[in-house]
């Protein structure tokens, strides 16, 4: 344990004040990042798509993946064979797929080493890559900007409103119960805000603090969820790499990065909101769908991101079938290719754990009566849809863009990003930016429609909409990186001589 | 004719594009100095962190007042024990309960005003068996704990907090 003094004494059941905001307080919130980003990494060597990333990007993918690792295997545990959600557990979680990932990594070595013994007459070792001074210079200028919402993650106590009312406050009672299925969310007397809600960030956290022994006033979560902000930038970055190379998706990450909103808005890399994490589960697996080859490894690392978004938050089932659905594009279109059927095993691959995820939500779900709680599926109907659509839509679109172009929240980056557009909408011609913007627009449009059925629907926007446009900030990006590179194209030729760049794989 | 519209068209689009790339390292170079004033606004609020107990840094973000009468609740209420959790009818105190109840987790808390009907809240045997009642006055505000006469309702059998509390009577005073 890192901190000694933040012990609860077990005998007299008492918590111990003297923990202080130093180095164990910093400790047990890197650790709790470890704890996560260590078999993360591990099963990225499992990966091969993630396997050939760089050392950054990697570390981003590692994240998302070891949250979902460890925190999904300790909710399907506890749900399925009613482990407890304490320490042994964890270390099994945490600890197995390290072992898994080490073991891939020591089979690939002797497999390399027999190969580099039948080919002697290949270079041992590649020569060292040479990093452009600038690259050096925006992975400074990034990192020093990071260090803010860092900051203000490790030194200050919650004070977001749904962190506090929900997701912290469900960690706080699972780690009580040591189950997923406690008594609180179970049964209706409890006062307890949306106890349907997905459990996966809750569990995380509840990971975090029973490995670190946190106290009462003790929060050690708020490193894991920097590492979210952490890891949609990186998986910005190798999207905009992808899609549009490396100095588009430069200028795109550093826009992304210097977003306050992101950094410290409600939903932002300080509070403990969901919707960080799900626009990374979001964005990640929209990257290895649309922008990898179309391998069964491949598929499968996005169907485990896509089932983190699915165990992250009520939007994440209708984002993993959208994500799905165009996918699906690039098995229809090659349909009659030879190599249909190795697509059609990638897209097997990506598929069933979100089937097999929503599966285990649904059990869940099943035994916990709703209260306090929204319901917009009991209320969702076409025709309501159409007619909340109508009726509302002049009042909608004015305080939808009053809130986008909002200065306080956005400073005006929602503009700059309508400017890059525009000007470079014929990169909209290429498949990758066009498919990006429907997978941009899919949160909002899940927005708009709850906004069409509820009747609370002002005041929903006003605490719901920023955090739309957050879960679709990846896409969005990638978007903005494949127009703005278009531009930086431009300043060299003229449009007219300017060759559609490859589409992808 | 052609090739000044030709040479016309490539400028335009040159144009267009530095005026696009123009609007994005505007944009950066604010962005990242503002980011940068944040990063340092923030370090800086870090350091005054440094070295105090989590007691302290809640006091300095929430208010001496709050945190005092927040330890005093925990100390009255028991870690297995329920309470009744409430709001005063000001718009200043919107969502205080959600704001005391996290302060007091994992303590479980049973909304004082229940939207279910009255026939189903007839049955709860628990509602009347609560001893405590937590009332938010505003987000930041010291919570009001108010003492309840416990029983239990004819018919219903001791919850399992009542139970405890009676095996071992506290001695604690009243707030």
């Amino acid at each position: 344990m890192l901190s000694g003094t933040l012990a609860r004494d077990h005998a007299s059941g008492a918590v111990h004040e003297a923990a202080a905001m130093t180095l164990g307080w910093l400790g047990a919130n890197v650790g709790g990042v470890a704890l996560f980003v260590a078999p993360g990494f591990a099963l990225t060597e499992l990966f091969a798509p993630l396997r050939r990333l760089g050392w950054v990007q990697r570390l981003g993918y590692a994240h998302l993946l070891g949250v979902f690792a460890v925190a999904g295997s300790l909710f399907a545990a506890s749900h399925l064979s009613g482990i407890p959600l304490r320490r042994p557990a964890i270390a099994v979680a945490t600890l197995a797929p390290c072992a898994l990932g080490l073991a891939a990594w020591m089979v690939r070595r002797a497999r390399h080493a027999r190969r580099s013994t039948a080919q002697r007459s290949l270079p041992a070792r590649l020569p060292p890559r040479r990093i452009a001074a600038w690259r050096l210079v925006w992975a400074l200028v990034l990192t020093v900007m990071a260090l803010g919402p860092l900051a203000q993650a490790l030194s200050a106590p919650a004070v977001d409103w749904d962190g506090r009312m929900i997701w912290s406050a469900q960690a706080a009672y699972l780690r009580d119960e040591g189950t997923v299925d406690a008594a609180v969310l179970r049964d209706a007397r409890w006062f307890v805000v949306h106890p349907r809600y997905p459990l996966l960030m809750p569990v995380a956290q509840v990971a975090v603090q029973e490995s670190f022994g946190a106290g009462e006033d003790d929060e050690f979560f708020h490193g894991l969820y920097f590492g979210f902000y952490a890891a949609l930038l990186a998986v910005i970055y190798d999207g905009a790499r992808r899609a549009a190379g490396p100095l588009a998706a430069t200028l795109a990450t550093l826009c992304a990065a210097s977003l306050t909103y992101l950094g410290f808005g409600a939903g932002g890399a300080t509070s403990s909101f969901s919707d960080v994490p799900l626009a990374g589960y979001f964005g990640a697996s929209l990257v290895l769908l649309l922008e990898e080859r179309t391998t069964v490894p491949g598929g499968l690392a996005a169907g485990c991101l896509l089932a983190g978004a699915v165990l992250t938050k009520n939007e994440g089932e209708l984002l993993a079938i959208a994500a799905l659905l165009l996918a699906s594009w690039r098995l229809l279109r090659h349909r009659r290719h030879p190599a249909a059927l190795i697509r059609l095993k990638w897209f097997l691959a990506a598929g069933l754990p979100v089937i097999a995820v929503a599966l285990l939500l649904a059990s869940w779900r099943a035994g916990i009566p709703n209260r306090q709680d929204e319901d917009y599926f009991r209320y969702f109907s076409l025709p309501a849809l159409v007619r909340g659509a109508f009726a509302r839509l002049p009042q909608i679109a004015s305080e939808l863009a009053h809130l986008t172009f909002l200065w306080f929240t956005w400073h005006g980056f929602w503009v700059v990003f309508l400017v890059v557009l525009a000007g470079g909408h014929l990169a909209l011609r290429r498949r990758i930016p066009r498919l990006m913007l429907v997978a941009g627009v899919v949160p909002l449009a899940i927005g708009l429609a709850a906004y069409a059925v509820n009747e609370h629907f002002f005041r929903l926007m006003y605490e719901t909409w920023d955090r739309f446009l957050l879960q679709g900030l990846a896409p969005l990006m990638i978007l903005f990186a494949g127009a703005l590179a278009h531009s930086l194209r431009g300043l060299r030729a003229p449009a007219a001589s300017l060759p559609l760049e490859n589409d992808g794989p | 004719v052609p090739r000044s519209r030709g040479m016309i068209g490539a400028m335009w689009s040159r144009a267009r594009a530095l005026a696009v790339v123009a609007t994005v390292f505007a944009y950066l170079a604010f962005m990242v100095c503002w980011a940068l004033g944040d990063t340092s606004r923030h370090l800086r609020l870090a350091a005054e962190t440094a070295g105090r107990s989590p007691r302290e840094v809640r006091a300095m973000v929430f208010g001496g007042a709050y945190v005092h009468a927040v330890e005093r609740i925990r100390q009255m209420i028991g870690r297995d024990e329920p309470y009744l959790v409430d709001q005063v009818d000001a718009s200043n105190a919107l969502g205080s309960m959600f704001w005391v109840r996290y302060d007091l987790l994992p303590r479980r808390a049973i909304a004082a005003r229940s939207r279910a009907p009255v026939s189903a809240l007839a049955g709860d045997c628990w509602r009347a068996q609560v001893r405590w009642e937590v009332v938010g006055l505003s987000v930041g505000s010291p919570p009001l704990l108010l003492a309840r006469a416990a029983r239990v309702p004819l018919g219903c059998s001791a919850a399992p907090w009542l139970a405890t509390t009676r095996a071992a009577p506290s001695t604690k005073p009243p707030p």
